[in-house]
Formats: structure tokens, C-alpha cells, sequence
């Protein structure tokens, strides 16, 4: 498939699936590049496979840049194209014939379209026990997973109230609060310095991930880990809910890892922005070329993501069941051996 | 099945039993439970699904579980007897289909996540030795709970060196006979005995132990911080073990583990695999029970007006203060080991057995 059209395939895909996560994204945009291969053999559709791998995640970093959906690391993105063409390898090693490998693919592709709303689903049922009544629950981020989950367990007829780290620099906090305001659940939205003064009176953290790598830790949105050490000096559980298909390959030690990497480019680093009287206003932005001027010789670091160890993590809900950290290396050695 | 007259009037009385507590001690419920299950199993007929066994199964251990809502064991034996019937059918039917695993069918995993999971078709008959092989592995997990402690003792036994100094908590039977068979093996070692109030089982074990000629000091619970700095390793039972690894034990252990974490203390916890519960306790609530009174106040006392005398059963201890578990069949492993013995034993979609309903 040409670059151009596997461009245009993204886009109609991102549009499609506003709530989708960029894995997901990436798997769909697989399914339909091998329903549209015009492969003979194998060799073919594996190669075509790959060089639609690299340009996804290329594409993925032009076309993305600017819609509001997507943030964070590209890390989301690799752990879905793995987890796709490990699945298609499968498939050719259990197989003999290729058409019959190709159809099944192709049929897969009505299944896969259903997995990501299916393991969001699972994983908000497994949480669900985890509530009780007059509960405090701080959430972190905007995860779609984790927000999924509160809003079920309010559905449920569980009464908690739900405290919000405004999530900075893109205040993703305040998209949350409102989304969950709008379920009627109550919610306080306080600033990131903030959350030290809060914990003490929070039953336990609920926070997504944009990926759960092998030693059971999640790389998040900037501040997770924070949140995560707090927690932890707090006596506080800190669950993490993700889809299994975030799981990655890769063993970040500490923050250095994360960065520079080509695994774990930021796609879309938000601007920084300055919010007064709870209003989110076009603000500053320090990459601006007459405020950079004026903070003259001062470097400004601006990371999307960040890594939480594993220590600081008391269970993962994923579609796969509830896991403590160590069973996520368990579950990928089962993948790859 | 379960219009067995026969089979009804068992299990009507081991209820009303449970409910007295008449029936005490995890073994001795364990057990029964299992009976029940294999009778179950053996009054089945050739027109019965393996769906029909399964909820029939399901049934009696919501029954039970109402008995008494905090007896794991229950569940956990039931489940133990779900997954033989489970991985029997499964093998039975593997011939039919593809070289895939029984394993692999029924848990989920991330290599099976893009594949739809063709679930196996339990709502046919089965013919052939499939009752009678579900039975003999009924009969094997029965002689697994009736040989336990030998099992436990045996790995344990390594554990304890010469000279050491064990602290244990009241009466564990588990406990006991571990550390009477290290003295049959000519082990020396001394052994502290927390007293357990308000049971006081520790007094029964100081005695049992005395007379086997094993020196063992008896002490108030409150002593415990204060001798640990002496103690070589903590060995406790437990009511049960929990899916993160954490404990659901007699009350007074959270205790214990504290002051040997503050001592750096090895906390080692024997128990058998029947304990393992795959359920997550959040705090100190879940999952606990008030036990009576009266073994906190004298009677006498009762008609003191605005005082509120409280009992509870049971401690939540979190996986952290652990450092060992002894199990029979499986061996030892440290609390973060402990999901992966949970997917070796039970089958995901046992782990709820349902709610009753009138």
C-alpha cells in the first residue's frame, strides 16, 4: 500500500474512533492493509506488512499532530503493531495454505473492531467490586479506561466522589471532571501541587496507562509518577486499568529510558499554558519565540509521559483479569515464547 | 441431581451445622465439601450436561457459602473441583479439535487476545470414563487435603535451623504438627507461643508441645514486639490466603507481622492449597466477622451500660509483611508468586460463584 493511501486509511480511522487508543488505531489500520494486499505468498504480505508498520508510524506523527485525541508517547502505537504482526507470524506458522491465512485474517478484522470496547468493558466489570459506598477515589489523567470504569461503577448505583489533579501542561484533568460531572458523579478538580494535601483522605488512586511495560510498571501521563510515590507514602492503593493489548516488550529502569528513544517519541507535546480563575485560556506558550526571549537563558523541560515503577503499583484490572505487577512479564513471555 | 433425597438431607444438615458452627476448623469443612461435591458428581447421569454438573456444583457452594460467608474453604474446594471437571471435558474434547492445549483454551491470554475465543460447547452429554476419571481426581484432591500436613512438614522442615527460636500464634494445627515432626527429626529449636486471646488456643499448644518434650515459652500477645528482637522466624497459619498475596488470619497477626517487619523477621505462613482464595480484600473490613462477646467480658459484666465489647474474627495482613508460603503440592512461594499458583489450580470464571438467591 502507497504511503498516501495508508495516510488517508489513518485518518479515516482516527476520525472514526475518537475514543479509540492509538494500539487500537494501529491494529485496524493492519487488518485493512492485509484485506486490501494484493499479496501472493507470504514472504509478500510480510514484507508489505512491515514497510506499513514503518510508515504508520511515521504518518502517525505528521497527521496526528494537532487533533486533540492523541497525546503522549508513540509507545501506544509500537505496542499495537507488535502485538499485530506477532499475531499475523502465528497465523502463518499454524497455517499451511495462504488463502486460507489471508481470509482468516480478514474475518479477524470484524472481531478486532469489537476487542477494544470488549476489553474496556471487561476491565471496568472486574473493577467494579473494588468500590464502596462514601468512597474518595483520585483519578489520573483523562484515561478513557479508567473514566469508563468510575462511570460504570456510578451506574451501578456505588456512591463515591472523585477528586481530579488538573493533570498539567495540557490540563487533561479538566476534560475527566467534566466528563465525569456529566455522569453525575461529584467532582473536585484540584491543581497538581495539590495532591499531597489531598491524599491522606483518598481510598485509592485510579489512573489508565498509555503502556504497561514487562516489569509490571506503566508509562503515563506526566505526573503519574508522582502521584504513584505519594500514594505510596500514603499507604494508598494505586490501581492501574489498561487493555492487555498495552503491553510492551521493553524494560525502562528509570526516566532516562523514556526519553529520546524512537519508542518513546512524544507524539504531540502540548504547549505550556497557564490557567486562571479555573479557566483554561489560550495562555502562553513558552515555545513561543517573544516568551523565550523573555525567560532569556532558561532551559524549559516539557515531558509528555513518564515512567511508574512497579513498586509503587498495587493491581493492574486488565481484559486478561486483575494482575499484580509481576504476573505482566508472565504474560508477555507467554506472547513471545 | 440434586432430587436426590439422600443428597439433600447431607447437605440440608451440613448447613444447619455450619450455621451452629457446629462443624468446626477449615480441614474438617473442607472435607465435607468435597464429599458432597463427589456425590454430586456420582449420582450424574448419562443424560446430564457438564453444564447441568457445573451449576448443580455452583449451587451447592452458594448454599453453603451463605452458611458461613467468611469459610473460604467452601468455595475454594468447589472451585478446585470445577477446574477437575473443567480440564476433563476439555481434554476429552482436545481429540476432536486441534492440538490446542486445555490451558490455553479457557484462560486468556495476550497471545490469544486478537483470536475470538471459541468457548467449548458444555451443554452436551458426555459418555465414556468421563465421570469416572472426574471421580478418581475428586478422590486424589481428597487424599491431597487428608495428607496435607505431611505435605507442608516435609518442605518446612528445611526452613528450621539448629538452635533457632520459632515464634508462632495460638494453636495452628498446620503449625503444630510441622514443628512436632522437626522434633521427631531431631531438630532443635525453642519455640514461642503467643497465648491468642480471647481463644487462648496458645495455651493448648504450649501443652501439646511440652509433652512431646519441645521447650516452648508461652507469652501475652502484647509481649510480642518485645521478644521478637530474639526470635529467628515467625511461622503462623492462616484462615486463608488471599489472590495479591495478602492474609485473611485469626485476628492478632497483622500484629505480629508488623513487629517482625519492624525486626527484620522472617514471616514465613503454612498453609494448605486449599486456602488459596482467588478473591482481593480491600482493608481491614472486607471480608471479616465478629466473633461472640462473651470471650472478651465475663457475662457478669453484660448489663454495662454505653460500652461497646467487639470481637473480630479476622486480621487483613498485606502481602508486603509476608516473606514465605508453605503450601502442600506446590511448595514454597513468596506472596507475588502467588497469581501464578491461583491460574494453575482454578479456572477465571469460578472465581465468582454467584450470589444466592431465594
Amino acid at each position: 500500500m502507497k504511503k498516501e493511501e495508508l495516510t488517508n486509511l489513518v485518518k479515516d480511522v482516527v476520525r472514526d474512533n475518537q475514543d479509540m487508543s492509538l494500539s487500537f488505531v494501529a491494529i485496524t489500520v493492519l487488518t485493512d492493509v492485509i484485506k486490501r494486499s494484493t499479496s501472493k505468498t507470504m514472504m509478500e504480505l510480510d514484507t508489505e506488512l512491515k514497510l506499513a508498520v514503518q510508515d504508520l508510524k511515521s504518518c502517525v506523527k505528521e497527521e496526528i499532530e494537532g487533533t486533540d485525541t492523541y497525546r503522549g508517547s508513540s509507545i501506544t502505537l509500537h505496542s499495537g503493531c507488535e502485538l499485530f504482526t506477532r499475531f499475523v507470524t502465528r497465523q502463518f506458522l499454524e497455517m499451511k495454505e495462504f488463502g486460507a491465512i489471508k481470509s482468516k485474517l480478514t474475518e479477524k478484522g470484524q472481531y478486532i473492531s469489537k476487542l477494544s470496547a470488549l476489553s474496556r468493558e471487561k476491565v471496568t466489570e472486574l473493577f467494579e467490586p473494588f468500590f464502596r459506598d462514601n468512597m474518595c477515589v483520585m483519578v489520573v489523567g483523562n484515561s478513557r479506561v479508567a473514566t469508563a470504569t468510575l462511570i460504570r461503577a456510578s451506574r451501578s448505583g456505588k456512591r463515591f466522589s472523585v477528586i481530579i489533579p488538573e493533570s498539567r501542561p495540557d490540563v487533561e484533568g479538566y476534560k475527566s471532571a467534566r466528563h465525569l460531572r456529566d455522569a453525575g458523579i461529584p467532582v473536585t478538580l484540584i491543581v497538581d501541587s495539590a495532591v499531597a494535601y489531598h491524599m491522606g483522605k483518598v481510598d485509592f488512586v485510579l489512573s489508565g496507562a498509555e503502556a504497561v511495560v514487562e516489569s509490571g510498571g506503566i508509562i503515563n501521563k506526566i505526573g503519574t509518577y508522582q502521584i504513584a510515590v505519594l500514594a505510596h507514602v500514603h499507604k494508598k492503593s494505586f490501581y492501574v486499568a489498561a487493555e492487555s493489548f498495552k503491553f510492551v516488550r521493553q524494560y525502562p529502569l528509570n526516566q532516562n529510558d523514556i526519553s529520546g528513544d524512537d519508542h518513546y517519541e512524544h507524539i504531540n507535546p502540548p504547549p505550556y499554558t497557564f490557567i486562571d480563575d479555573g479557566q483554561i485560556k489560550d495562555g502562553h506558550d513558552v515555545s513561543d519565540e517573544q516568551e523565550r526571549r523573555q525567560l532569556g537563558g532558561i532551559k524549559v523541560s516539557n515531558p509528555t509521559s513518564d515512567f511508574t515503577p512497579p513498586r509503587y503499583i498495587t493491581l493492574l484490572f486488565t481484559d486478561l483479569g486483575i494482575l499484580t505487577p509481576s504476573a505482566i512479564s508472565d504474560e508477555l513471555i507467554k506472547l513471545y515464547s | 441431581m440434586l432430587s436426590d433425597t439422600v443428597l439433600r438431607n447431607t447437605i440440608n444438615i451440613f448447613i444447619t451445622n455450619l450455621q451452629r458452627k457446629q462443624i468446626k476448623g477449615a480441614y474438617h469443612i473442607g472435607r465435607a465439601c468435597a464429599d458432597i461435591m463427589r456425590t454430586i458428581v456420582s449420582s450424574m447421569t448419562k443424560k446430564d450436561t457438564v453444564q447441568q454438573v457445573i451449576d448443580q456444583c455452583r449451587l451447592v457452594a452458594v448454599m453453603l457459602k451463605q452458611a458461613q460467608p467468611t469459610m473460604f474453604v467452601i468455595g475454594n474446594v468447589v472451585r478446585r473441583v470445577l477446574y477437575i471437571i473443567r480440564d476433563e471435558y476439555a481434554q476429552s474434547n482436545s481429540g476432536t479439535q486441534q492440538t490446542v492445549s486445555a490451558d490455553s483454551l479457557h484462560q486468556p491470554n495476550l497471545a490469544n487476545l486478537l483470536e475470538a475465543k471459541a468457548e467449548l460447547d458444555y451443554t452436551k452429554p458426555v459418555e465414556g470414563d468421563f465421570k469416572a476419571n472426574i471421580l478418581s481426581e475428586i478422590k486424589e484432591l481428597i487424599s491431597e487435603l487428608d495428607n496435607m500436613n505431611e505435605g507442608i512438614s516435609e518442605v518446612a522442615i528445611e526452613h528450621v535451623h539448629s538452635n533457632e527460636v520459632i515464634l508462632t500464634i495460638g494453636q495452628s494445627h498446620t503449625v503444630e504438627h510441622f514443628l512436632k515432626v522437626a522434633a521427631e527429626k531431631k531438630k532443635k529449636f525453642e519455640v514461642v507461643v503467643t497465648e491468642h486471646a480471647p481463644s487462648y488456643s496458645g495455651h493448648e499448644l504450649v501443652k501439646s508441645l511440652s509433652e512431646k518434650g519441645i521447650s516452648a515459652t508461652l507469652i501475652s500477645d502484647a509481649a510480642a514486639f518485645a521478644i521478637m528482637s530474639r526470635v529467628n522466624k515467625v511461622i503462623v497459619g492462616t484462615h486463608s490466603v488471599m489472590a495479591n498475596g495478602g492474609l485473611i488470619a485469626p485476628s492478632g497477626t497483622h500484629l505480629v507481622a508488623l513487629a517482625a517487619k519492624k525486626k527484620s523477621v522472617p514471616f514465613v505462613v503454612c498453609c494448605g492449597l486449599y486456602k488459596l482464595t482467588p478473591m482481593y480484600p480491600l482493608d481491614q473490613d472486607s471480608f471479616n466477622d465478629l466473633c461472640n462477646p462473651s470471650e472478651v467480658i465475663p457475662p457478669e459484666l453484660y448489663n454495662l451500660k454505653d460500652a461497646h465489647v467487639l470481637n473480630p474474627c479476622y486480621d487483613y495482613v498485606p502481602p508486603e509483611l509476608i516473606d514465605l508460603f508453605i503450601m502442600n503440592e506446590t511448595g514454597t512461594h513468596n506472596p507475588q508468586y502467588i497469581y501464578r499458583v491461583l491460574a494453575e489450580y482454578y479456572d477465571t470464571r469460578d472465581y465468582d460463584l454467584g450470589v444466592y438467591q431465594d
